[in-house]
């Protein structure tokens, strides 16, 4: 987990920032990036991959990145962001902002994913970096966790998609409650449900269409 | 009253420091700025270069001379209050060092001395 870290280190980086975001996916939320610059001999063996933790370890390991980490910086795009721009580019827009919410300047930069972002110091693009390098995951953990406890404050004030369990994801349930009340604030337009709007139930699984498809070739 | 003793020698000696670097050509920037990672003494300019001065004042010899008391952790601690610094003041990347003012004050008269880049940032 610490090898981008330490050849980044031998290059002679000093303060090397690890970047990661939650909630591209999503129907409705923000979309929430943090940056994480760890001390140089960090070692942490219950940081790995944020979607592997539960959600009561990651909430414990949040609390204690919080503490150890040097510093931490957290950035959030909103949905009017989101739907003006893209999603793409709010992420990075996010992930920029984390970066820049960060008390030290990095010099060099852990991203997770493919994309770059618009900051003036060198970067290193990994994927699956959430898995790979112990910043990228401190950071995922961080974001995932930052993104979890804004969700529980929307879902106090619309509980009707129940936030607090979705997250925003597109659960069946969520779905469901999107055609009985129809869209909240806090919803991206620009992510559209019509197409599971038309076919209503479960389009994912249902496959007798590629069947057909499949006689019809042979 | 034994505490406050300490602070004020602290004190005035950090005065005498400032004084003694004014004298030698470097602008004070800052006194005493704080941050989440700690304090840094004095901040000042020299030409183009930030200088971060740590001042350590001594009222007697018999703790040995006030540079050594800069210790490894107290390096790093400097180290990260310093980049603290540059990135508030949007000035980083730029030049820096740190330098260390010992100032003795004892009864047979004061004696400062300067130490330019005392050490080099700390890896952290």
């Amino acid at each position: 987990m610490n090898r981008f870290e330490w050849r980044a280190r031998q290059r002679g980086y000093k303060l090397i920032a690890g970047i990661d975001e939650a909630g591209r996916g999503p129907l409705a939320g923000p979309v929430v990036a943090a940056a994480v610059i760890l001390p140089s001999d960090y070692i942490n063996s219950d940081i790995k991959d944020s979607k592997q933790l539960s959600a009561k370890k990651r909430e414990i390991l949040h609390d204690i990145i919080k503490q150890e980490a040097l510093s931490v910086g957290l950035g959030v795009m909103e949905v009017d962001v989101i739907d003006t721009v893209n999603i793409l580019r709010a992420t990075l827009a996010a992930m920029r902002e984390a970066v820049l919410d960060l008390l030290l300047p990095p010099d060099y930069l852990l991203i997770d994913g493919t994309k770059g972002i618009e900051f003036p110091v060198p970067q290193e693009t990994i994927i699956k970096g959430d898995a790979l390098s112990i910043s990228i995951a401190s950071a995922s953990i961080i974001a995932k966790v930052s993104r979890d406890k804004i969700m529980e404050i929307y879902h106090r004030q619309f509980p009707q998609y129940n936030f607090l369990k979705n997250k925003g994801y597109g659960t069946l349930q969520h779905r469901k409650a999107i055609h009985e009340y129809g869209y909240c604030k806090i919803h991206r337009h620009s992510f559209h449900l019509k197409k599971t709007d038309d076919c209503q139930v479960n389009v994912e699984f249902d496959f007798s269409g590629v069947a057909k498809a499949f006689k019809n070739e042979g | 009253m034994k505490g406050d003793g300490r602070i004020r020698t602290g004190k005035a000696g950090e005065d005498m420091a400032a004084a003694y670097l004014q004298k030698a050509g470097y602008d004070i920037v800052e006194r005493n700025y704080r941050c989440p990672f700690g304090e840094i003494d004095i901040i000042a300019k020299e030409g183009n270069t930030v200088v971060f001065v740590e001042v350590k004042s001594r009222k007697s010899e018999s703790f040995g001379d006030p540079q050594m008391a800069v210790g490894l952790l107290k390096q790093r601690k400097l180290s990260l209050v310093s980049l603290c610094y540059l990135k508030d003041r949007r000035i980083f990347p730029c030049n820096a060092r740190f330098d260390v003012v010992a100032v003795k004050m004892l009864p047979s008269g004061d004696h400062i001395e300067l130490i330019r880049n005392a050490f080099d940032l700390v890896s952290i």
